[in-house]
């Protein structure tokens, strides 16, 4: 994939916000992993000769770079308005495949160009881009633990609550527009859910103790979650409007960390209950547990893949050290993803079940890093701060 | 008496047998050779090529224990910024120095050292702990692997070789397998304030994408300028660089 710079329609320099579609149209093509980007240090034509049109492209020019894949922006900026003409060519055949025009403000900039590439992702690949997904993660304060969402490259981020309290283990709603959490506001760790913009958080559920780790079923009306009010961690079902309580687990080993199969049938969960903590699997109803990794000493947060092929889940190896695998819930294959840098802990599957975000510490505070599902091409989201406990949105349609 | 025409007949009938001769021993020569190549070709073995891998011996990894993965984790990108070689400002006030690395834990050398200077030393046991057990397999495992000797260059030639590395790009179009190949030596002739005058290639690699980016660079790029007492010697006699990107 070619993407030489965006250019500047009105014939003057590149401008701000033609910088930033080239900035964001490389990061997202780099990240969708299949779609390798080409240096533009080894282009040979020249981006500011040429019209976008397939007639004004020469095309031997990217052929000769061993491109596939060409995209060409250009950008028409006002202080108040931008205009965004982005086409998609395939270079072998110089057919033009896509063609969109976005028009907006000018802060609209990295928005056309995530929406682009979600549209060159599902031409290619047939499946749905995930570049205007968000990413919601637990940010240390100096007060206690807040929530804060981000654009899925760490871009706008946002905080969405501001209690000064500790508000942890964020979860989305199945459809991106509520945020469930626990909270120590009232002092007690009770269930919340709080609108993706912010706002007051409705309590979904206090019962005494733990009100942890609710993730909502794909049918989007019921809750699995953990709570400890008969005075051990153990699994249930709660109704998004926290009535109908239902006890899943009765165990006396830790039961927690739920999380529903795609098609809601199954939960995964953490049990203790053959002494250290291993990842199970059971039916919606409670019934058929069996465990699914037998390797290892302490395997925690799993998060079921929205293929529903793979299990992601934390483990701390014998070296002390925690990283990420994936264990098949048939075949209880294990792989492993991330390997001597730092710790690697809590992935959370992106909603095409093609990447995993995660915390690590391979360069010193805990940050926030997305790779592909098979461990590869890690990258950094966000800048600044020590984060825990991402989160990936389900898809989330924007205009 | 022999007539000059029957003599001249004779010397004829000579000449056509030697010419018919030498064809009989040229068609049997040529006829041998053929067979025996033949009979050889349905003698010889097949020479079939033997892959091989590096491999580790050692005893089998605990089943039970997690699995570790079988590439290496992937490096560290090179920056994406090329480096600033603008000489410092000396009004500027001095950098802060970087902040300590926090303490790791203890080596095998720190503590190694500290019990062959006969110091008691409390770490050792953890250094002991920290060290790798090799696992494998006893027939070699495809985790096997090798580390490269890389001979430390020094000073100003480090130097070099950093900021070129930092500021070489491998072309695109060659395939990632071909590129641990890429190599070449070159001599520079270094400028007092780090331009290269010009270059010349001791050792050419036959890539001509790598030779033509490689030559692009050392035709814009400024190197830092050479230690004052070697300046004479990187601009008349130049230094040599093997380059690998």
């Amino acid at each position: 994939m070619a993407v030489p710079d965006a250019r500047d329609m009105g014939g003057g320099p590149p401008s701000a916000a033609a910088g930033e579609i080239t900035s964001v149209l490389r990061w997202d093509f780099d990240v969708a992993a299949a779609l390798k980007v080409l240096n533009p240090k080894g282009y040979l034509a020249d981006p500011t000769k040429g019209g976008l049109a397939a007639a004004s492209i020469k095309w031997s020019d990217w052929v000769s770079v061993g491109a596939e894949g060409l995209v060409q922006a250009g950008v028409t900026a006002t202080s108040n308005s931008l205009r965004a003409d982005m086409r998609f060519y395939d270079v072998g055949t110089g057919r033009q495949v896509i063609q969109k025009t976005y028009e907006g403000r000018p802060e609209d900039a990295r928005a056309f160009a995530h929406a682009f590439a979600d549209e060159v992702v599902y031409q290619l690949t047939g499946t749905k881009g995930i570049f205007r997904t968000q990413i919601c993660a637990v940010k240390r304060t100096r007060t206690g633990r807040e929530l804060w969402v981000m654009d899925m490259d760490g871009s706008n981020a946002r905080a969405i609550t501001n209690n000064g309290s500790i508000n942890i283990l964020p979860s989305w709603s199945r459809n991106g527009r509520e945020i469930y959490f626990t909270s120590y506001i009232r002092h007690n760790p009770n269930l919340y859910a709080i609108p993706v913009g912010g706002g007051k958080p409705r309590l979904v559920l206090g019962e005494t103790g733990l009100n942890t780790g609710g993730q909502e079923a794909p049918s989007g009306d019921r809750l699995a979650l953990t709570l400890s009010r008969d005075g051990n961690s153990e699994i249930y079902t709660v109704a998004t409007n926290g009535s109908h309580l239902k006890r899943l687990t009765k165990e006396w080993a830790i039961d927690s960390s739920p999380s529903w199969s795609p098609d809601g049938r199954q939960i995964a969960f953490v049990s203790a209950r053959f002494g250290d903590p291993h990842i199970f699997v059971m039916n919606a109803d409670g019934s058929n547990v069996r465990r699914v990794t037998d390797r290892g000493t302490y395997n925690q947060t799993p998060d079921w893949s929205p293929k529903g092929d793979l299990i992601a889940f934390t483990a701390r190896d014998e070296r002390n050290v925690f990283d990420i695998f994936t264990v098949n819930p048939t075949t209880k294959e294990i792989r492993r993803l991330t390997q001597d840098q730092g710790n690697n802990e809590e992935p959370s599957f992106s909603p095409d079940g093609n990447h995993i975000v995660f915390t690590s510490t391979r360069n010193g505070d805990s940050h926030i890093f997305i790779m592909a599902v098979d461990g590869s091409n890690p990258k950094r989201i966000g800048r600044s701060g020590a984060f825990s406990t991402p989160a990936w949105s389900p898809y989330i349609l924007t205009p | 008496m022999e007539t000059a025409r029957q003599r001249q007949s004779r010397a004829n009938r000579g000449f056509i047998w030697a010419v018919a001769l030498s064809i009989l021993v040229h068609a049997g020569g040529i006829g041998g050779a053929v067979y025996a190549q033949k009979y050889a070709d349905r003698g010889a073995k097949v020479v079939t090529s033997i892959p091989v891998q590096l491999v580790r011996l050692g005893k089998k990894r605990d089943p039970k224990l997690l699995p570790r993965r079988i590439a290496p984790p992937p490096a560290p990108k090179a920056p994406d910024k090329t480096i600033d070689l603008t000489p410092d400002d000396p009004k500027k006030p001095p950098k802060k120095p970087e902040p300590r690395p926090p303490e790791r834990a203890p080596t095998l050398s720190s503590a190694a050292e500290r019990l062959l200077a006969g110091q008691a030393d409390p770490d050792l046991d953890q250094a002991m702990q920290n060290l790798d057990d090799p696992e494998g397999d006893p027939n070699g495992d495809p985790m096997g692997n090798a580390t490269e000797a890389i001979n430390p260059a020094s000073g100003y030639a480090l130097e070099v070789s950093r900021v070129l590395k930092a500021n070489y790009a491998v072309p695109d179009l060659i395939p990632p397998s071909q590129r641990r190949f890429l190599e070449a030596e070159v001599v520079l002739f270094v400028e007092r304030d780090g331009t290269i005058s010009r270059f010349e290639f001791i050792r050419r690699h036959p890539n001509a994408l790598f030779m033509g980016a490689l030559e692009a660079l050392l035709g814009r790029i400024r190197l830092p300028p050479p230690p004052p007492n070697l300046a004479a010697d990187m601009r008349d006699t130049g230094i040599g660089v093997v380059f690998k990107p």
